[in-house]
């Protein structure tokens, strides 16, 4: 997925767990801003995880704490994990 | 069972009668066994700590007990009930949090103690909050305790055993006072009821610090003699899933949740992840602590039936800290009783059926009073007693009903120890509104006081509107109002409405403050603001004497008319 993809994936769950519209989600807003609470933001760090196949910590979204910043870091985590050879499934 | 004179007596019985059995096992996020204690274990860790307690504070002095989940909270809370020291406790403060309820717990029950685990005894930001306090800090750990403690004078039957603090404000909270008499009445009410024993294994989510967890979980499988598995409360947030997979790897008979937990379980759920589990051994799934939706329960039944789940295992139930848990619960076996009512009705405090299909209400039942205990439906007003079938304040009598909290006599007055007109017998008053049937079946419409309670945590109004007003400069102090209406699903959502000073409502940018205002109210408390709505000022309805009418704004807000700053309320 690119950076664009999962911009856009952050975006739908977002809008989807604080039911609003999605033209209401600004990528450059805070996490915290948007009114997302703990319990929230772990539901969309298992969405995340789920749609990514990646392992990540609550602690992700302090360090990246916008849609633009937490898709540009996961689109570099996904890069890298291809650049790796497949492991078997 | 022979009557017991104190919950030390029944640890002690345990660990004299089943000590090499498993008393507790805490789980780690991911599902797996993080540790053990057998009864004898934690009967002898927690003299270990009863001894270095009695070494630093005398019985009834308070301790504060600021645990992560895990089983070193119940070794605390069992060493400071053999020290009769009473036993506080108290969620951990968040790093970010800059007000919550920790300082005035403080206030109120001015510990001389403070326990807790080694690692949060590390955490610089705790360090820093409660430096200002003469604290005497224990750290507890898992570490084996040693069987020759010595003999201390044990706790009689009327001693306080701990400070429940789930009720009041965040500025002030109220500490229920918990007996060793209430705890054992409420347990044999329970046990009467359900017919559970040390084969009713428990599988328990909910944080220790909840009465939920401590007492129906903790509490009550050691009064049974029976295993309780703990399963993080982050690591139930993160994976709902892992507290079903406990159910079916420990055969668990007994486990408790507020509503929301049941459709997290649904919304979560995955089929991968399902592999294996059998829930046919779940006898008794209790819901409460926030209001039950029929619909949760149809769709968890439908969901998990899969997966041997029984739809007469749900257990619809009632209960409050100021009678030590247990209030009222639905007979085991019998699934839920949904009782369908007319909605305008139902406003006007009137019991009927609905005129039409829009009109139609669900509610759910909450069973019927524990053994010993009795219900009474009582006029808030007049304070007469109501007939069946009529809307209500719910009063509550019987052994398992606290007489104080700590500290403040009115409180304890007006509430635990009211009169109903023209009757003998001291009632607790439970602020929530309802009506018993014909048959004696309690059924909760909604409340008396203005309480928030978002996925079982109570919010208090004038808590978030206090945050909300600090947030900015433009907003007017004692101009806002917090309430809840349920969304387009029927959960609870909150809207916050505050007017803006004359002065800056024409220079404000109001997207920019319903964000800061967002973001205050999720950091402070934890909820999100779904609406927040800024009006113009002195449009706030207030009675004479300036009190906020939250009632009436929210009847105004869900007509559309308030006086409105923006045109459009930013959503």
């Amino acid at each position: 997925m690119t950076q664009d993809e999962i911009s856009a994936l952050c975006v739908d769950q977002v809008a989807e767990i604080l039911r609003i519209a999605k033209d209401k989600v600004d990528v450059s807003t805070k996490f915290t801003r948007l009114g997302l609470d703990s319990a929230m933001t772990v539901y969309l760090l298992m969405e995340l995880e789920d749609r990514l196949n990646l392992e990540l910590s609550p602690e992700t979204f302090y360090d990246h704490p916008t849609i633009a910043e937490l898709s540009a870091y996961l689109a570099e985590m996904v890069a890298a994990r291809a650049g790796q050879p497949a492991v078997a499934r | 069972m022979e009557p017991f004179s104190s919950l030390l007596a029944v640890l002690e019985h345990r660990a004299a009668t089943q000590g090499d059995e498993r008393a507790l096992v805490f789980l780690t996020d991911r599902g797996a066994e993080d540790s053990s204690l057998t009864f004898r274990a934690l009967h002898d860790a927690a003299h270990s700590v009863a001894q270095r307690l009695a070494a630093v504070a005398q019985p009834g002095d308070r301790a504060l007990l600021v645990f992560p989940p895990g089983l070193e909270f119940v070794i605390a809370f069992f060493g400071c009930l053999i020290a009769r020291v009473i036993a506080v406790p108290m969620m951990v403060p968040r790093r970010q949090s800059a007000r919550d309820s920790s300082a005035s717990i403080m206030g109120n029950c001015k510990p001389a103690v403070a326990l807790t685990s080694p690692g949060l005894a590390a955490r610089d930001d705790l360090v820093a909050r409660f430096a200002g306090h003469d604290l005497h800090w224990l750290t507890v750990d898992l570490a084996p305790g040693a069987s020759d403690a010595i003999d201390l004078p044990r706790p009689r039957h009327d001693d306080i055993a701990f400070l429940q603090y789930t009720s009041g404000s965040t500025s002030e909270p109220k500490g229920v006072v918990v007996t060793h008499a209430m705890l054992l009445a409420n347990m044999a009410m329970a046990q009467a009821y359900l017919g559970t024993d040390r084969h009713s294994t428990c599988v328990n989510w909910v944080p220790h610090y909840h009465d939920m967890g401590l007492i129906l979980s903790i509490v009550g499988s050691l009064y049974l003699g029976a295993l309780c598995v703990l399963v993080s409360p982050s690591g139930f947030m993160q994976r709902p899933l892992i507290w079903l997979r406990a159910v079916s790897d420990y055969k668990g008979v007994i486990s408790a949740a507020p509503n929301f937990a049941y459709d997290l379980c649904v919304a979560r759920l995955r089929a991968d992840q399902m592999e294996g589990v059998d829930l046919s051994s779940w006898k008794i799934t209790l819901s409460g602590a926030e209001p039950i939706r029929a619909a949760t329960i149809e769709k968890f039944v439908e969901t998990f039936g899969a997966y041997g789940f029984k739809p007469t295992s749900i257990n619809p139930g009632f209960g409050m800290a100021e009678a030590t848990l247990i209030v009222a619960m639905s007979p085991v076996g019998a699934g839920h009783d949904t009782r369908t009512v007319s909605r305008a009705a139902m406003q006007a405090n009137i019991i009927r059926a609905p005129d039409n299909r829009g009109d139609a209400h669900v509610l759910v039942g909450c069973g019927y009073p524990v053994p010993d205990s009795r219900l009474a439906i009582v006029d808030p007003q007049t304070l007469r007693r109501l007939p069946a079938d009529t809307v209500g304040e719910l009063w509550i009598n019987g052994p398992h009903v606290a007489s104080a909290y700590w500290g403040n006599p009115a409180a304890s007055a007006a509430s635990l120890h009211a009169h109903i007109d023209g009757e003998d017998g001291d009632w607790l008053r439970s602020g929530d509104l309802g009506f018993l049937d014909t048959k004696g079946q309690l059924f909760i419409t909604g409340r008396i006081k203005d309480l928030i309670i978002v996925r079982g945590m109570n919010h208090y109004p004038q808590d978030i509107e206090l945050t909300v007003e600090r947030a900015h400069a433009a907003l007017r102090q004692n101009g806002g109002a917090a309430f809840s209406v349920p969304d387009e699903r029927g959960e609870e959502t909150l809207v916050v409405v505050q007017e803006v000073e004359r002065t800056a409502r024409n220079r404000i940018d109001p997207e920019e403050i319903t964000g800061v205002i967002r973001e205050a109210v999720t950091q402070e408390h934890e909820v999100f603001a779904r609406h927040i709505v800024l009006i113009r000022p002195q449009t706030l309805p207030k009675t004479t004497s300036g009190k906020v009418q939250r009632a009436l704004t929210r009847k105004l807000w869900l007509e559309g008319k308030l006086d409105y700053l923006t045109t459009e309320p930013a959503a």
